[in-house]
């Protein structure tokens, strides 16, 4: 009984939660140093190019690329090119995150399956995609089918090597304790499989959006008739670095948002994680 | 508590072998091994390590098959496990996702059991956790979750209770502490305990009959040593000659193999 005290007293430290006050103050630090990085770059880029350390011709400056950003979204093409390019990204990897998902379990539960379809993983997922275009592009046309394919292909591949680890790497203790309880495969899916999955599933979509939105602006580079990579081409072809940049910017932006996304889904999804590290 | 009757655990020449591999000769863990557990009887294996106590245990709970002989609770065969047996893990093996509410819940949850959240109430008092129903595993310390996982089998209303040296990864003092409470928590159930331990006092301690196995491979009973001690027992009862000459025993029976 001597344990009931003892327990109570290591209940008061587990329930007053202390590491929250301290999670709060560190992204705020955090937040304030990486802003004054981004100030500095961009201080330095502007001053070199007006003092014109750099050609301003080629390197543009960080002032013009602002200008240009206001005029390409009210007299240019901006928001039908960021639709095209969204229409793509989007249909693109919500095919990879779905065909993966399932992918991945089906091959990470079936052994058999997993070894019936290795090598051809394998291979596709050592070939470089991009060299993939230009014959999507004979196959789906210019339009948005052969930047939806090559997003696709793009982003399937880490989402569906992450989700199998995820489940290959499950607890075996856990297998047994579901098992001693008669879990059925769907109970032990569910209950098991699919939560100590989940840190990798948003591993491999972090990645499947990186690789996603490479796919859709070299996908756009070499062909196509409107979004973001056709603008980057265009307006370097017309010594426009200033819209590139543009373009280039929104296309990076998009990728930090939804990786930023997809971290504050895994911490409402993993508040039972123990907090290491960072 | 429960409503459920004890029942007997029997295994009858029971032979176990891991496959080879490439088909070649496997290894036998288990030689010939034939003992009962009675219906309310507290059971301890003890054996050299490596002997395979787990083995018999994970047969038992129908995680494992035979390769010889039956195990039968009652009269029907294990085959493959079910709800009259639980096992409480060697190490805690709780649902870290869980918290302890829903991690001893689980068992009934899994047989879509109405009670299943009242019912885990229920043990997770009876465990001594109440008041940490939501807290997640990785805030309790190591004799907390072997609490948690023993709420979690006893929720489940096991007619038998499977134990894998469930406080070999705790500290001594947490160790007999979790001894005693098991003892109080299973003489209001009265359930057949099959307990597995390398430990020879804790086996003494806690066992109306204690199994001595030989050192494996091949593993065979050396002998079945019945403790009459009196119950409820106490800590004090392990300074007492009579409790140490038992221990003593088990101990040359081990060490000759």
């Amino acid at each position: 009984m001597t344990t009931i005290t003892k327990d109570a007293g290591a209940r008061a430290s587990v329930t007053s939660n202390p590491p929250r006050r301290f999670r709060r103050f560190r992204p705020r630090r955090s937040f304030w140093l990486g802003s004054l990085g981004v100030v500095l770059l961009l201080a330095v880029w502007e001053v070199a190019s007006r003092a014109e350390w750099i050609n301003p011709s080629i390197w543009s400056r960080p002032t013009d690329i602002a200008v240009a950003a206001v005029e390409y979204f009210t007299t240019g093409n901006g928001w039908s090119d960021v639709r095209v390019s969204g229409a793509e990204f989007l249909y693109g990897f919500l095919l990879a995150a779905v065909f993966g998902l399932v992918a991945g379990y089906a091959i990470g539960w079936w052994r058999w399956l997993d070894e019936l379809t290795e090598p051809i993983v394998n291979f596709a997922n050592a070939s470089p995609r991009i060299a993939l275009v230009p014959i999507l592009i004979t196959m789906f046309g210019i339009g948005i089918a052969s930047k939806v394919a090559v997003v696709f292909l793009a982003a399937v591949f880490p989402i569906l090597l992450n989700v199998r680890a995820g489940v290959r790497t499950v607890d075996r203790s856990l297998v047994e304790v579901a098992q001693s309880f008669k879990a059925t495969n769907l109970q032990m899916l569910r209950t098991v499989f699919v939560p100590a999955s989940i840190p990798s599933v948003i591993t491999g979509m972090r990645l499947g959006i990186g690789q996603g939105l490479v796919g859709m602006v070299v996908g756009e580079l070499i062909a196509s008739t409107a979004g973001l990579g056709f603008v980057i081409n265009t307006a370097a072809n017309q010594f426009r670095p200033d819209l590139a940049f543009v373009a280039l910017f929104l296309v990076s932006g998009t990728g930090v948002l939804l990786s930023s996304v997809l971290k504050a889904v895994e911490r409402r999804l993993d508040r039972w994680r123990p907090p290491v590290g960072a | 508590m429960g409503v459920t009757t004890s029942r007997r655990l029997v295994f009858d020449g029971v032979g176990i072998a891991y496959p080879g591999r490439d088909g070649g000769p496997g290894f036998r863990a288990i030689d010939d091994v034939s003992f009962s557990v009675e219906p309310n009887e507290f059971c301890c294996v003890v054996g050299p390590s490596g002997c395979g106590k787990s083995t018999l245990l994970k047969a038992a709970a129908g995680l494992l098959p035979v390769t010889e002989g039956r195990i039968l609770v009652d009269d029907r065969e294990v085959v493959e496990p079910d709800t009259d047996r639980a096992v409480v893990f060697q190490s805690a093996s709780l649902l870290p996702w869980r918290t302890v509410l829903h991690n001893v819940a689980y068992g009934l949850e899994l047989r879509r059991r109405r009670d299943a959240i009242p019912r885990a109430r229920e043990m997770i008092e009876l465990v001594g956790l109440a008041g940490f129903e939501h807290n997640y595993p990785h805030e309790l310390s190591g004799g907390m979750q072997q609490r948690v996982n023993l709420a979690r089998a006893l929720a489940a209303d096991p007619q038998l209770l499977l134990m894998d040296e469930p406080f070999a990864a705790l500290d001594a003092q947490t160790r007999e502490v979790m001894q005693e409470e098991l003892l109080r928590v299973w003489s209001e159930m009265r359930k057949a305990v099959l307990f597995i331990t390398h430990q020879i006092d804790e086996a003494v301690f806690l066992a109306d009959k204690v199994v001595v196995l030989s050192k494996g491979p091949g593993t065979v009973i050396r002998e079945v040593v019945h403790v009459g001690f009196a119950r409820p027992r106490d800590e004090r009862m392990k300074r007492t000659p009579d409790f140490l000459e038992v221990v003593d025993r088990i101990w040359h029976l081990i060490r000759n193999g």
